[in-house]
């Protein structure tokens, strides 16, 4: 057994009550590796930071930047699908984004269930109907996309059922989202590719 | 919106615990969520813009909110009581009834104060003592830089405009325009969804710009005990920031190629967007991916030994500091009741 007294700067091994581990266990066959984990995590942070961008780039909130920042989101979650064959990556992707929202800005929280359903129910078709195929991966994102924009509209119709018109600028506000996941689907083949070529993504 | 100042590097102000900072945000998202006038949200957005904000230093944000209300109320002052027959012969005598319901429309213990003078003078008096005192003790000089940068001006202006573009819309007051039709209201509504994702985008800004990641992971260490959980999540607040600095050096990059990240650049030219921004970002996420995880590897990190043992969650002032916001909240939750609001004045009446 090796005591590592250098670590991550969130650690803290220097209290020796530290668990003293071994330097061959670096993954199980159960459960998930810390490479895997660390990709999701950090495909997370690219999305949070890409669409910040954007929205700032493309002057606020309005239907352009909501597209471009969906578009952004999707093609992010096809390549994280790609580069990570697991199953569960998506639904795992899907519950800490919607948690570092809810830690920062306090919102997304309300949707998680159906969110998470979406994306269980895309890993189930892209794992068990599309048996993990490039195309199966494609349109699995593009249905839990889509299943969270309606997750959004039933939350707005729980608020606004009462006077349905409100719902209006709603459907405003998602049709861009559904239109960015749209074009998300189509980039994000061509950028696999490249990673693909690149070596950073196996077949 | 404010420029995202992404190429500065983040600062750790004095008030620094992550879990008071994360209290903070969750209570202004909270507040924005209970605001439903859109003056009120305005004012709240434009707060939360503030420069200074994005340092959180407590002292200072307390003199710049300080200032703020203090001119703010000479301002509602001035515009109800002042006795002039030409400019405000509409509110002599008392406050108009687009003031009335702007006042209204504040938070209910402004309200409060704005609708009894004498309390109001008092109040008042006691703010400009103490920031008169600040001035004194030279608190205020040093700065000074923050409040003069433009912050001020933008926020008076902003909030000006705001205000202005709320009251033609409502055409007489700022209650609900009569004789709109249903999907016209809607629109005038839709502005406070923005306005609200506007104060949370800021208030994020402030702490993920301004946390160092030991403070976010130890905080997450301690609530969240799944270590499948805690990593991404982790990972994700840890390089936020550092991924919005390597955003800032793409921008230059490409200024100095003369291309600038402009809507009408990303509209003419979307393929700007995509090569020179979203493609090169993921080559270098993927391969920062595979270092980390090889490092974390090499050192011989699992699931296992990480985060031993949890640090505490809550010290004391944090206790108090959520005692107090708590209080707070149920204060104003009760002071918005019009039966209490009702009792109040019949009680204290001045």
């Amino acid at each position: 057994m090796i005591n590592h007294s250098n670590a991550e700067n969130s650690l803290d091994l220097s209290n020796p009550k530290v668990a003293l581990i071994s330097p061959n266990s670096s993954s199980s066959a159960k459960g998930w590796a810390i490479r895997d984990l660390v990709i999701i995590g950090l495909m997370g942070a690219l999305a949070r930071a890409l669409g910040l961008v954007s929205v700032f780039i493309l002057g606020g909130m309005n239907p352009l930047s909501l597209t471009v920042r969906v578009m952004i989101i999707t093609v992010i979650y096809i390549v994280l699908r790609h580069k990570v064959r697991r199953f569960g990556v998506l639904t795992l992707a899907v519950l800490v984004g919607s948690l570092t929202s809810f830690f920062i800005m306090a919102q997304g929280i309300v949707t998680l269930p159906i969110v998470l359903l979406g994306a269980l129910m895309a890993e189930v078709f892209i794992v068990y109907i599309g048996r993990e195929r490039s195309l199966a991966i494609i349109v699995g994102v593009a249905l839990m996309s889509i299943f969270e924009r309606g997750a959004a509209l039933i939350f707005v119709w729980l608020n606004f059922r009462e006077n349905l018109v409100l719902m209006v600028p709603a459907l405003f506000m998602s049709t861009p989202g559904i239109l960015g996941a749209f074009l998300g689907c189509l980039l994000a083949p061509g950028l696999v590719k490249e990673l693909r070529h690149a070596a950073f993504i196996n077949n | 919106m404010p420029p995202l100042s992404i190429t500065k590097s983040s600062q750790e102000g004095s008030f620094s615990g992550a879990p008071l900072k994360l209290l903070f945000c969750l209570a202004g998202s909270i507040l924005a969520l209970y605001l439903n006038t859109i003056p009120a949200l305005a004012f709240l957005a434009i707060i939360t813009s503030i420069r200074a904000l994005r340092h959180l230093d407590i002292f200072l944000l307390i003199k710049v909110w300080l200032a703020l209300l203090i001119i703010l109320f000479i301002c509602l002052a001035g515009v109800a009581w002042l006795p002039s027959p030409t400019v405000f012969a509409a509110v002599r005598g008392g406050p108009g009834p687009g003031v009335k319901a702007f006042i209204d429309s504040l938070p209910p213990v402004g309200g409060f104060l704005a609708a009894h003078k004498t309390l109001f003078l008092i109040v008042l008096a006691i703010m400009a003592a103490y920031f008169v005192y600040l001035a004194v003790k030279g608190l205020i000089k040093k700065d000074l830089w923050y409040f003069v940068q433009g912050s001020l001006f933008l926020i008076f202006a902003v909030m000006l405009l705001a205000t202005i573009l709320a009251m033609a819309l409502s055409l007489s007051s700022l209650s609900m325009p009569r004789g709109w039709s249903a999907l016209g209201r809607s629109l005038v509504y839709s502005v406070m969804p923005a306005l609200r994702m506007m104060i949370s985008a800021n208030l994020a800004l402030v702490l993920v710009l301004t946390t160092p990641s030991a403070s976010l992971s130890r905080l997450l260490a301690t609530i969240i005990k799944a270590d499948w959980l805690f990593i991404p999540l982790t990972v994700v607040l840890r390089f936020l920031a550092a991924f919005l600095a390597q955003l800032g050096l793409v921008r230059e990059a490409l200024l100095v190629r003369t291309r600038r990240l402009l809507i009408l650049t990303a509209i003419c030219h979307p393929a700007i967007l995509w090569r020179g921004l979203i493609v090169p970002m993921t080559f270098q996420t993927l391969k920062t991916a595979d270092q980390l995880a090889i490092s974390l590897e090499m050192k011989g990190l699992t699931r296992k030994a990480l985060f031993w043992p949890r640090p505490k969650l809550f010290t004391k002032s944090d206790v108090g500091a959520i005692v107090t916001a708590l209080i707070v909240l149920a204060v104003s939750i009760t002071l918005r009741s019009p039966r209490v609001l009702a009792f109040l004045s019949q009680k204290v009446s001045f």
